[in-house]
């Protein structure tokens, strides 16, 4: 008998170190399956979130979504998101270590297969109602830090002002516009970069209007543009940070 | 009593779990000499391997409960000697051992395992195993795995749990990591 298998078996038959249980295996898993769920619904809640509150701030159809829209959408993530991300990682890593005698995945692979999967799927959350009826129920019974959430201002960086509406066309003028915004306000709006109106302002149209709120509570639009098309032709928000820097303050 | 050596490992485990501690010694018989010199030429130390090894046939023994016996022990037990051996480069320090390996990301496609399995003869093993003390870990671990313990590209894959194909990638980076290390080696003497 070798030296080695002398002291192991000495120390397995005396009882100084014992077999961990089965159940408490299973326990470890069955934790560990329900944590990782845990942070993928809520990563998926706060990426769809985030989409949805710049959605409904307008940001989203901003011509500018480049660089800074971009640093400007990631300060716009709640703080939870990162440290949440940042949880997972470390209990993915403990649950990897604890469970170090196991046959799994890479973590790094699995980590970012949750990463990508919350992403995917938080953008198709983010075009469901679901955030919507989530906020009309939290401004009917909470007051608390979901109703905070949801109804915070998200200022669009370095544009003082800068209002971004959604809305549908009542009635057009020669540079004139009435539109009914989604929350049922009637507003005047005055196509300041856009003259002569387009042609797709008709009756009806659903708009996006990028612009300020001016003191005779007429809307100043410096873009008007049809709701669902595309980011525009190139440059065309470089013209508008032009329009916007001319509008009278 | 059926001949211990005729039945396969994880029969054994099953048997040990249901209370036959005493077949454990059956187990350290069978790997006692491959860890060893599995230890021995990964961290590259004599001193400490008996007890590297003695704390991985402790912590197979205590875990054992968890050891899926549909899959191979053998990969399982290497496992466990793996994370000691990289526990006791980190604590010793000198070598660098990366968490994150970007070769798992993006395994490269064409890095299969050939039909005929390489293999060395006791001259070339020797070269290598002069050799291998001036290689990086992740590849002298690898070609450890595949020369010395001979093992497929898929129980090597279990053990150090990355794809298939970046087994194959680090095989070849580790012999030309070697072939560099053996002409530097050849021009310095």
């Amino acid at each position: 008998m070798t030296n080695i298998k002398n002291k192991i078996l000495n120390i397995v038959e005396s009882n100084k170190v014992t077999m961990i249980p089965k159940w408490k295996f299973v326990l470890y898993s069955v934790l560990g399956v329900f944590g990782l769920l845990f942070s993928f619904l809520t990563l998926v809640f706060f990426a769809s979130l985030a989409v949805f509150l710049l959605s409904t701030a307008g940001l989203m159809y901003m011509p500018l979504f480049g660089l800074k829209a971009t640093a400007q959408f990631l300060m716009s993530l709640p703080m939870l998101f990162g440290a949440i991300a940042i949880i997972l990682l470390f209990v993915t890593e403990a649950l990897a270590r604890k469970h170090e005698f196991a046959f799994k995945k890479p973590i790094a692979i699995t980590l970012l297969l949750i990463t990508t999967i919350s992403i995917i799927v938080s953008f198709f959350l983010s075009r469901t109602p679901f955030h919507f009826m989530l906020r009309n129920y939290m401004r009917e019974h909470h007051t608390g830090m979901m109703k905070t959430m949801y109804d915070r201002p998200l200022p669009f960086a370095d544009i003082e002002g800068m209002t971004v509406l959604k809305g549908t066309i009542l009635e057009t003028g020669s540079d004139t516009l009435q539109v009914q915004l989604f929350d049922e306000t009637i507003i005047m709006v005055r196509a300041t970069g856009t003259f002569p109106l387009p042609e797709f302002l008709e009756i009806g149209k659903s708009v996006i209007l990028f612009g300020i709120m001016n003191a005779t509570n007429t809307f100043e639009a410096v873009q008007v543009r049809p709701l669902g098309q595309g980011k525009g032709r190139a440059g065309e928000g470089r013209g508008m940070m032009r329009e916007i820097n001319q509008l009278p303050r | 009593m059926p001949n211990l050596s005729t039945i396969a490992d994880e029969k054994l485990v099953e048997r040990i779990c249901q209370g036959d501690k005493e077949l454990f010694g059956e187990l350290i018989d069978r790997y006692e000499a491959k860890l060893t010199r599995y230890v021995k030429k990964f961290t590259q130390n004599v001193d400490d391997v008996s007890d590297i090894v003695q704390t991985i046939f402790i912590k197979g023994y205590t875990n054992l409960q968890s050891f899926d016996t549909s899959r191979s022990f053998n990969s399982w037990i290497y496992r466990i000697a793996h994370n000691e051996s990289v526990n006791h480069l980190k604590k010793r320090g000198g070598e660098k051992v990366s968490f994150i390996d970007f070769d798992t990301f993006f395994p490269h496609p064409f890095a299969k395992e050939t039909a005929d399995k390489e293999t060395l003869s006791g001259e070339e093993k020797q070269i290598l195993e002069k050799s291998l003390k001036n290689i990086s870990p992740k590849y002298r671990e690898v070609l450890i795995l595949y020369f010395y313990e001979e093992l497929t590209y898929q129980d090597i894959a279990d053990v150090l749990r990355i794809p298939i194909a970046t087994v194959g990638v680090r095989i070849r980076r580790g012999k030309e990591a070697l072939k560099e290390a053996l002409t530097t080696n050849h021009y310095q003497s």
